[in-house]
């Protein structure tokens, strides 16, 4: 594996590190990477260098940058909006990729507000031959409800949270604060028809769900009882792990389910 | 901006160089020492703004990843006090390549402060942000952030109340590491032996006074810079350290 920065873009401004294998099967897709917030492209704990290095021994190439204006890129001058903006580094990323014949289709992978500009991209770039949503979009159902209205109460956890960290929890109504961006995260039904189009047209996709979700998410099946497509699309739940991967087992536990989709979905007799 | 590894094959490092890109140009080199690993993407921003802003002074600034940190090599596993201190070392003598002057000062935060003061290096200033005077007490502090930051967990994998930690706010901590730290002191005379030292702080806390002289014009001072350092925000905001920061190696290198 060998690990070396760059720096690309349209503007010339955007600064990564392309991760590659010691040997790449021909048609191999790469891995993209950016940011997760405001954290800078090694990603929370270090979680994206983590996983680029067990992709590399996987045999899979990627890269992960900063977008414009975060980490160590530059700010783009042009008028565009926040998810716009991400989108367009998106794709010169993969342009960067795709010139230098490191690749020719990608994966994308994601985490919390980091899914938007993926989702968009993987939308209308035909490149993209999959994606990795990780705490991404989640939509309550009646069972989440169900579980939420009763069963948590029955939880031991819950009420020993309460007596650990009482007076030190603050909820998140009386901890908020103007949010530096608004995402624009799509509807049910139109998530619901952005994703029929994504396994209509092949691109494999895993949807990692944390414990850092259970507000949205509280059940392993909650996907597919909203959207179906099991078979199609892989999801995986990880109640003990928190959003930002914090736990080290809970991260190598989900960056094994990130390889094991990888290899899965792209074996290299396929390429 | 310039991106690039430096170091050894085995274990190379990443660093940025950023060239002097206002208006003066100084013959001075400013090496940034992030603290290493809990605090590190916390204060990445933070140390990206103050490398411009030196930039802008004329400054020639250079900011690197210790060893199994950031995007230098290594397992998130594999670090050490004693390794991360050779890096400041390196790190130095490729930011004097890099750009080509030799007088060089130094800009530690946190831990990353008391390891340039522990590093073997020769530099013209020393600048403590925030440095850490006491590795048991720093510990305790990252165990209570972890158990904060952690505490809206319903399944929130309790910390061992004794003995080895194994890890820390998302980053392993083996137990060589974590008695390197347990045992980590910062006590004049510093091994880099600056010609002048600054510790920026938010309040003169009594763990400084060791550190610094006393009057005005001593070569060992404290500046208290205010502002929201309570460590539990996500990402260290403090312009006021950085413009001062700034305005202290400006007022030294002019």
């Amino acid at each position: 594996m060998r690990e070396r920065a760059c720096k690309f873009g349209s503007h010339g401004g955007l600064v990564g590190i392309l991760c590659e294998p010691d040997a790449t099967a021909p048609g191999s897709p790469a891995a993209v990477f950016a940011n997760v917030g405001l954290n800078h492209r090694v990603g929370p704990s270090r979680s994206w260098v983590e996983c680029a290095r067990a992709l590399a021994r996987e045999g899979f190439a990627s890269l992960r940058f900063d977008l414009s204006g975060l980490g160590d890129s530059e700010p783009r001058s042009d008028a565009l909006s926040d998810s716009e903006r991400a989108a367009r580094d998106l794709q010169e990323a993969l342009d960067y990729l795709a010139e230098r014949g490191l690749a020719r289709r990608f994966v994308l992978i994601g985490n919390c507000s980091g899914v938007d500009s993926l989702h968009t991209l993987a939308g209308r770039d035909p490149r993209v031959a999959g994606a990795v949503y990780i705490d991404g979009y989640a939509y309550r159902n009646t069972a989440f409800l169900w579980r939420w209205m009763l069963l948590r109460w029955l939880e031991p956890n819950r009420w020993l949270r309460y007596w650990r960290f009482r007076g030190m929890y603050r909820s998140p109504a009386a901890t908020a604060e103007r949010p530096l961006w608004k995402r624009e995260i799509p509807s049910r039904d139109e998530f619901g028809r952005d994703l029929d189009a994504l396994v209509a047209r092949g691109v494999r996709l895993l949807f990692v769900f944390t414990g850092g979700m259970g507000l949205h998410y509280n059940h392993s099946s909650q996907f597919y009882d909203s959207f179906g497509h099991k078979g199609a699309v892989a999801v995986t739940y990880h109640p003990r792990a928190d959003h930002l991967l914090t736990s080290t087992r809970e991260r190598a536990d989900v960056i094994g389910r990130i390889c094991g989709f990888m290899r899965s979905a792209f074996p290299p007799a396929e390429s | 901006m310039h991106a690039s590894y430096f170091g050894s094959p085995e274990k190379p490092l990443f660093g940025i160089y950023s060239p002097p890109c206002g208006r003066v140009q100084r013959d001075a080199v400013v090496l940034l020492c992030h603290p290493a690993p809990q605090e590190y993407m916390r204060s990445h921003w933070a140390l990206r703004r103050l490398a411009a802003r030196l930039a802008d002074e004329g400054f020639h600034v250079f900011r690197f990843d210790y060893y199994a940190t950031g995007d230098s090599a290594g397992d998130s596993a594999a670090g050490s006090l004693e390794e991360w201190r050779q890096n400041v070392v390196a790190a130095l003598g490729e930011a004097r390549d890099v750009s080509g002057v030799r007088r060089a000062s130094v800009v530690g935060f946190g831990l990353g402060a008391t390891l340039a003061a522990q590093a073997k290096v020769r530099v013209q200033d020393l600048v403590l942000w925030e440095p850490v005077v006491s590795g048991r007490a720093h510990l305790a502090a990252l165990r209570s952030a972890h158990e904060r930051q952690l505490a809206h967990n319903l399944q929130t994998p309790r910390l061992p109340r004794h003995g080895p930690l194994f890890e820390l706010l998302g980053h392993p901590l083996p137990p060589a590491l974590q008695a390197e730290l347990e045992t980590l002191e910062l006590r004049r005379p510093f091994a880099c032996a600056p010609a002048r030292i600054l510790l920026v702080a938010a309040e003169a806390r009594p763990a400084y006074a060791p550190l610094i002289d006393a009057g005005s014009g001593s070569s060992a001072r404290l500046e208290t810079v205010p502002g929201e350092q309570t460590g539990d925000e996500p990402f260290l905001m403090w312009p006021a350290a950085e413009r001062r920061i700034c305005e202290l190696l400006t007022g030294a290198a002019a």
